[in-house]
């Protein structure tokens, strides 16, 4: 379970991005495996649903290591009907466990 | 010094900097580039480089530690103390934040106290040359106990602020101060 806000991002404006959804576990998440992530990733993505009224889809894309105990583990956003692209999120997590996960939206596409 | 490294948590020593332009590579004509120093101040202040080369007054050797999780030990900074150019401007009693800017719109905040650090400086030279534009010419800040997401390249703009906001990388998540030996990375 996560709580989730969703704030604007004037620091992003140059990268084109509008708005920043940010979530936290509401209880301790282990990570097991890129699936079990999906799920989460697919969680915070359902919030970002209702800011669009469309539904997402949405693929692992790559991890890197923060540090020697961060893992960011990063996924991109695309609209389901045409699969134009919408964003990234990022879920990081420290000695593997979910510490956040922070998606950000194209301003161009809201 | 006992001679053993002493390297912040979850930091790996590496020969030589990995160069970040998350936003390209900007431009820069040094004739018509100056730095501002605005915000909750009696006085705003703009500097042109010759300004600051004349100002310059600090050097020290200090290691450099990317958040990412690699230093690059042994550098030679040189510039003007950042606690120097604040005072210049008279900040308000308010300030608590420093929020700054780069040619190439990149952003970042700083808390005050580590601002007024006396090794924070506005750095000009690295390693008894000035800066490379890869690494920020003509001024860059460095704050040795801070992650180099605060040290921003092609400073434009000075900005003290009694309230927070997030620059680029805390906007991502990443941490207010981000002290490298409190291994303060994420904000939460």
């Amino acid at each position: 379970m996560l709580r989730c806000h969703l704030k604007d991002s004037h620091a992003l404006k140059p990268k084109g991005i509008g708005n920043v959804l940010e979530c936290l576990p509401l209880a301790t998440i282990r990570v097991e495996d890129l699936t079990q992530l999906s799920s989460i990733i697919g969680e915070a993505v359902h919030h970002v649903e209702g800011f669009w009224g469309e539904a997402l889809t949405y693929s692992f894309s790559e991890n890197e290591p923060i540090g020697t105990d961060y893992i960011i583990y990063t996924y991109r956003v695309f609209r389901s009907s045409d699969k134009s692209y919408l964003g990234s999120c990022r879920v990081v997590t420290h000695k593997n466990f979910v510490k956040s996960v922070i998606c950000t939206i194209s301003s161009s596409q809201r | 010094m006992d001679g053993s490294r002493h390297v912040p948590p979850g930091q790996k020593i590496i020969p030589n900097f990995i160069i970040y332009r998350i936003l390209g590579q900007p431009n820069i004509d040094v004739q018509s580039w100056t730095l501002k120093v605005k915000g909750e101040v009696e006085r705003e202040m703009t500097y042109t480089y010759e300004d600051l080369l004349k100002l310059a007054d600090v050097s020290y050797v200090e290691d450099f530690h990317c958040v990412t999780g690699w230093s690059v030990e042994n550098v030679r900074w040189e510039g003007v103390s950042l606690r120097k150019l604040i005072e210049a401007s008279k900040p308000r009693d308010t300030v608590k934040w420093v929020y700054v800017l780069s040619v190439d719109n990149y952003t970042t905040i700083i808390p005050i106290e580590d601002a007024l650090h006396e090794k924070a400086i506005l750095a000009l030279k690295i390693n008894g040359k000035p800066l490379t534009l890869e690494q920020g010419f003509p001024a860059r800040i460095f704050i040795p106990h801070l992650y180099g997401w605060k040290s921003a390249k092609w400073v434009s703009e000075i900005t003290l602020l009694s309230y927070y906001k997030d620059g680029y990388w805390e906007a991502l998540g990443y941490h207010e101060r981000g002290n490298v030996w409190n291994e303060e990375r994420f904000k939460w």
